[in-house]
Parts: structure tokens; C-alpha cells; sequence
């Protein structure tokens, strides 16, 4: 029993990996990766939303008419994103600035509604819980990751520390960096998991 | 427990109280937070303001000045009862956006320092004029526009950021523009305040 | 003056999906046709169109009035959500051609994320033409959103071309589907570099 919740927990960060096996939420994980510390910030944002909204979803999903269904999760679901939006806007206000219009853009992203759809809707509050902390967690790794290669090879930094003293391949944190570093890491990505089936 | 059937009464009760109980809860997370987040932005002008001017005493005082059309925030330290400083925020277009700084003058109209508030440069290029110790914004400090020529490149004084011509040239429009601002400033003042410096009417004539 | 600029600043330098990573979902989904790629940015730029006029009302109407600002996602993504579906009946009762050519991609557009960034850009950011820094009006954002679903069209169908070209050169395993597609992206992109500073 516990060792299903661990699984449903872990899953997220190789084998149904949001970012490399399931290719969702493209949008954050190109526009926001400029530095492993946006990535991660980002991340944690989606996954803070991402398992709110599962547990909220699965215990109201059987209150929920079949043809409004669609509405209302994204009714929940934006109004969690506008809560973290508003409370990082407080607290959090320089990361809220570098993250910018993908804070608000977290309620078109496919992975949220995909594991309300999906998961929340037909399992219990603790399942879907785990399921969203578990794709989350993925979301954030792959996204600190991304964020950690351009930044070394962008800007020669590592969290801010800029251990090359230089500035970096500078179009790495520029838009065409993004794509290509996914490209290649999703390339990579594959090239591994190939070797382990 | 049966699934909800998907009559029309049912369909907008559901939906209905979920927008009903989403919004209750927006409104008092908002409620929570609106104060905070004006703070944020109170402070963090605040900061720029303190960056850019001579040590004070108390709040700034703050006035708008009209120029061309268009409306300029002037924030004065005061010690005592005598300006030691002036933050002026100004902005022009960048290469990627708006660029908005803040620009501190001493009484006798020389640039103290500058502070940017806000940008969309690229990052690795404009977006270096966000460093306080770069060569591109230390030269600024100390120089007084009225003999200092705020224009970059040959027929000016002002070194631009390598590759960054354009936010350069921004970032330089936008602190003459603050001057100028300055000078309007201290124009009025020099009526209602007999401490305003001499020095600042004098560097009015050469504009 | 001042929409030629938008238009060119929105299609071109700041290309909503080549430089500010908006709608890369049906990007990289609906591109492996030229075909269905035209179809796709059609349906974006009705929608995208009508959502950010209908939003930018909401906004300044009914949202700055009332002191509800907070609630600027929930209404927008609400309206697209609630605008997707009446087009789609509309297109489907009048006219069941284009019901037929675009109707498929109709429902996707709800969570594509370049409809609900633009519409809260418009309300959000400061804009620079000409000169003069300021939030656009309601015609100004209407061309933008234009503009922007051009550029979206723009990006989408060179890169279904690309990738047309793709399907029959032989791609090494890694690379195949997505990754080779997000290179050729990155390739792009960097070309559309080239417009910066433009505008």
C-alpha cells in the first residue's frame, strides 16, 4: 500500500517524466529556464497548483455534472493559480517579476488540467495528492535542470555563483538557447532510457 | 455515491457554487495580501530613492513637475530644512521595452548616482546597465549635465555598453531627461524655497 | 503609424512563439502539415481576436470598476473557454465548410496558452511605439492580437515546412520526433534574432 503511494510519488521523475517522456507544459519550460533557480522556481509554483487542485478536484469530482466538468476544474484551478500569484506578488516580489506573465499562464498548462482529467477525477484525495506531488516534483527536476545547463553555459554561473568569472554563451539564455538545450537534453534523454529497457 | 446527473438545474448549481466559493476565497486572499504587495512596491521605490541620493533625514518629499506634457515624480531628501537631493524617475523605449530609472541629482545639479526600476533588456547585453558597478553606470556619478554632453558615442561624453548601442543611448536619453526635469524642478523651487543652491539656477542658463 | 509598428514589433521581433515561448503545445503538435498548420493559425486568429477584445471590455469595464482585478484570470480563462465553444456551435450552424477545415483545432485553443498570454498582456504590460510608453487601447490591443496570431501563423507554418522536409531525411534515433523538431526551432528562433532592435 505504502509502497504504491511512493511509487505514484516517484513515477513523475523518470518514467512519466511531464517534461521528456510526456512533453507538457512546453511553454514554462522554455520561457522561464533563463536560470536554474527561475526553473526551480517555476516548478515549485506548478506543483504547489498542481497538487491543490488534484486533491481539491477529487473530492468535489462526483459533485461535478459531466458536461460542466471541464469549467469547473478550470475554475478551481485558476483561482489557486491567482492565489499563488497574489502571495508571491507579496513575498516573493523578484521572482514574481523574472516569471512574469507564465505565473497567470500556469492554468493553460497542459499538465494540470491533463492530471485532473486523467487522475484526480477518478481516485481518492490521498492518491491524488501523491500524483501531484509526484508530477510535480518531475516537473521541477526537469525544469532546475534545463535552467542549470543554460545557465553555466549561458551566463557561466551555477545558482548565481559565477564560477568562470566570464559571461557565458550568451545565446543560451537567449530564446533559440531554450529550445536547442531541450532539444538536446531531450535527445540525451531518450539515448539513456533506450539503454535501460 | 452516485455521479451527479448532468441535468440543467444541477449543472448550473455546481457550477455556480464553485464560482461562488472560488471567488469568496480570491477576494479574502486578496484582501490578505493587499497591503503587502503595495508595501512591496512602496519599498521598493523607497530603496531606489535612497540609492541614488545623499544620505537623508525623514521621508522624501514628493511633488510632480509638468513637463512637456507629461508628468514627473520628483522625490526631495531633506535634512533638516535644506535639499540635499533630488530622485527623479524617468523612462524611456529600450531595445525589448519600457526602461524606467530613477536619477539622483545633488542641489548643485550634479548627477549622484542612478538606479534602474524597471526593464525588458536582453539578458547578457542592455540588461548589464542593472549593475551598480559597471563602468557604463559609474560614469554618470558626480558629472554635472550642464558641461557633461549626456549624448553616447563621438559627440558625446557617455561610453555605451559594448553590442548595447540602443539601451545605451535609452538609458542616457532617459537621465537627460531627468535633468531637465531637474531643472524645471529647481526652477520653482528657487521661488518658494530661499536655501535652493545658486548653483542649480546657473546650470539652468546653459540648456 | 503606430499599428504598422505593432504589427511589425508583434509578427516579427517579438514573435510570440519564437521569442516569448507562447502556444509551443499546438507548435510543436499540430505542425507536421502545412495543411493543418494554416487551418490551426485561421482558427487562432478569430479567436485570438475576439477573446482579447471581449477581455480588454471586461477589463476596463467591468474588473477596474468593481475593484476585482484578482479575479482577471479566472474571468479571462472563463470567456476563452465559454467564446471557444460558441464559435464552434456559431461555425458549426452557419457555415459547416469552415466548421469542417477548422472545427478540430477549435477545441484544443482553450488551453493554448498564446490566446490567454495575449489577452493578459494587453491589460498587464506597458507598451513602447514610437517613442511613447503607454497601455494599448482597445484598438491598438485588437491589432496586437492580430498580429500576434500572424506571427504565431507565421512561425507554425515555416516550421510545418521544415518539418515536411524532415520526415524523409534520416534523423539519428535520440533525435527523432521532438527533439529534432525543438532543434529546428532553436535554428529559427535564432534567424528571427535577427529582426531584433527593429522596432
Amino acid at each position: 500500500m505504502n509502497k504504491l503511494k511512493l511509487n505514484l510519488i516517484t513515477k513523475g521523475l523518470i518514467k512519466d517524466n511531464p517534461t521528456f517522456v510526456l512533453v507538457l507544459g512546453m511553454c514554462p519550460t522554455l520561457g522561464t529556464t533563463t536560470s536554474a533557480l527561475n526553473g526551480m522556481g517555476m516548478g515549485l509554483a506548478t506543483l504547489v497548483v498542481l497538487t491543490l487542485s488534484n486533491i481539491v478536484i477529487s473530492a468535489v469530482a462526483r459533485f461535478i455534472p459531466d458536461k460542466v466538468r471541464i469549467p469547473s476544474y478550470i475554475v478551481i484551478i485558476s483561482a489557486f493559480v491567482t492565489i499563488i500569484q497574489l502571495l508571491m506578488q507579496a513575498y516573493l516580489p523578484s521572482l514574481y517579476e523574472t516569471l512574469g506573465l507564465f505565473i497567470p499562464l500556469i492554468v493553460v498548462n497542459c499538465i494540470v488540467l491533463g492530471r485532473a482529467e486523467a487522475f484526480a477525477n477518478k481516485n481518492t484525495v490521498l492518491d491524488s495528492a501523491c500524483d501531484g506531488l509526484g508530477i510535480g516534483l518531475g516537473f521541477t527536476l526537469s525544469l532546475t535542470v534545463i535552467g542549470l545547463v543554460r545557465e553555466i553555459l549561458g551566463s557561466g554561473s551555477l545558482f548565481g555563483w559565477n564560477f568562470t568569472g566570464g559571461d557565458g554563451i550568451l545565446v543560451f539564455v537567449l530564446a533559440p538557447g531554450a529550445f536547442i538545450v531541450l532539444g538536446l537534453l531531450m535527445a540525451l534523454f531518450n539515448k539513456l532510457t533506450a539503454d535501460r529497457r | 455515491m452516485e455521479k451527479m446527473e448532468s441535468s440543467l438545474k444541477n449543472m448550473l448549481l455546481s457550477l455556480g457554487s464553485i464560482c461562488l466559493v472560488c471567488a469568496a476565497l480570491l477576494a479574502s486572499v486578496n484582501a490578505m495580501t493587499a497591503n503587502r504587495i503595495a508595501k512591496v512596491q512602496e519599498q521598493k521605490t523607497e530603496r531606489a530613492i535612497a540609492q541614488v541620493v545623499p544620505a537623508f533625514e525623514g521621508a522624501p518629499v514628493d511633488t510632480t513637475v509638468i513637463l512637456d506634457e507629461a508628468e514627473y515624480l520628483v522625490h526631495k531628501a531633506m535634512v533638516g530644512d535644506s535639499i540635499v537631493g533630488y530622485a527623479i524617475e524617468s523612462g524611456t523605449a529600450g531595445f525589448g521595452g519600457p526602461i524606467s530609472i530613477m536619477v539622483g541629482f545633488s542641489a548643485a545639479g550634479e548627477i549622484y548616482s542612478t538606479a534602474v526600476i524597471s526593464h525588458s533588456e536582453t539578458p547578457g547585453l542592455g540588461a548589464k546597465m542593472t549593475e551598480d558597478e559597471s563602468h557604463f553606470r559609474t560614469q554618470f556619478k558626480g558629472k554635472n549635465p550642464a558641461e557633461y554632453r549626456l549624448v553616447v558615442g563621438d559627440d558625446g561624453d557617455v561610453d555605451a555598453i559594448t553590442a548595447s548601442t540602443i539601451t545605451s543611448r535609452a538609458f542616457t536619453s532617459a537621465v537627460k531627461q531627468a535633468y531637465n526635469v531637474f531643472l524645471a524642478a529647481t526652477e520653482s523651487d528657487s521661488d518658494a524655497v530661499s536655501s535652493a543652491t545658486p548653483a542649480a539656477g546657473e546650470g539652468g542658463s546653459d540648456e | 503609424m503606430t499599428y504598422i509598428l505593432i504589427l511589425i514589433s508583434a509578427i516579427f521581433v517579438n514573435n510570440i512563439v519564437l521569442s516569448q515561448f507562447l502556444g509551443i503545445c499546438p507548435f510543436l503538435g499540430v505542425s507536421k502539415q502545412v495543411n493543418t498548420a494554416v487551418g490551426m493559425s485561421l482558427a487562432v486568429t478569430f479567436v485570438m481576436a475576439l477573446a482579447t477584445c471581449v477581455t480588454w471590455l471586461l477589463q476596463y469595464y467591468v474588473l477596474v470598476p468593481l475593484n476585482m482585478v484578482y479575479m482577471q484570470t479566472v474571468t479571462f480563462i472563463l470567456v476563452i473557454a465559454g467564446l471557444v465553444q460558441m464559435v464552434e456551435i456559431i461555425l458549426k450552424k452557419i457555415s459547416p465548410a469552415l466548421y469542417q477545415s477548422l472545427g478540430i483545432f477549435l477545441p484544443l485553443i482553450t488551453t493554448n496558452c498564446a490566446v490567454l498570454g495575449v489577452a493578459l498582456m494587453v491589460v498587464q504590460k506597458q507598451f513602447t511605439f514610437a517613442g511613447n510608453t503607454h497601455m494599448l487601447n482597445l484598438g491598438e490591443s485588437v491589432v496586437f492580437a492580430v498580429a500576434s496570431a500572424i506571427g504565431f501563423g507565421l512561425a507554425i507554418t515555416l516550421f510545418a515546412a521544415i518539418r515536411e522536409q524532415l520526415e524523409t531525411s534520416n534523423v539519428p534515433k535520440p533525435f527523432r520526433g521532438i527533439p529534432i523538431a525543438l532543434l529546428t526551432a532553436g535554428i529559427m528562433a535564432l534567424a528571427f534574432m535577427g529582426f531584433s532592435g527593429m522596432v
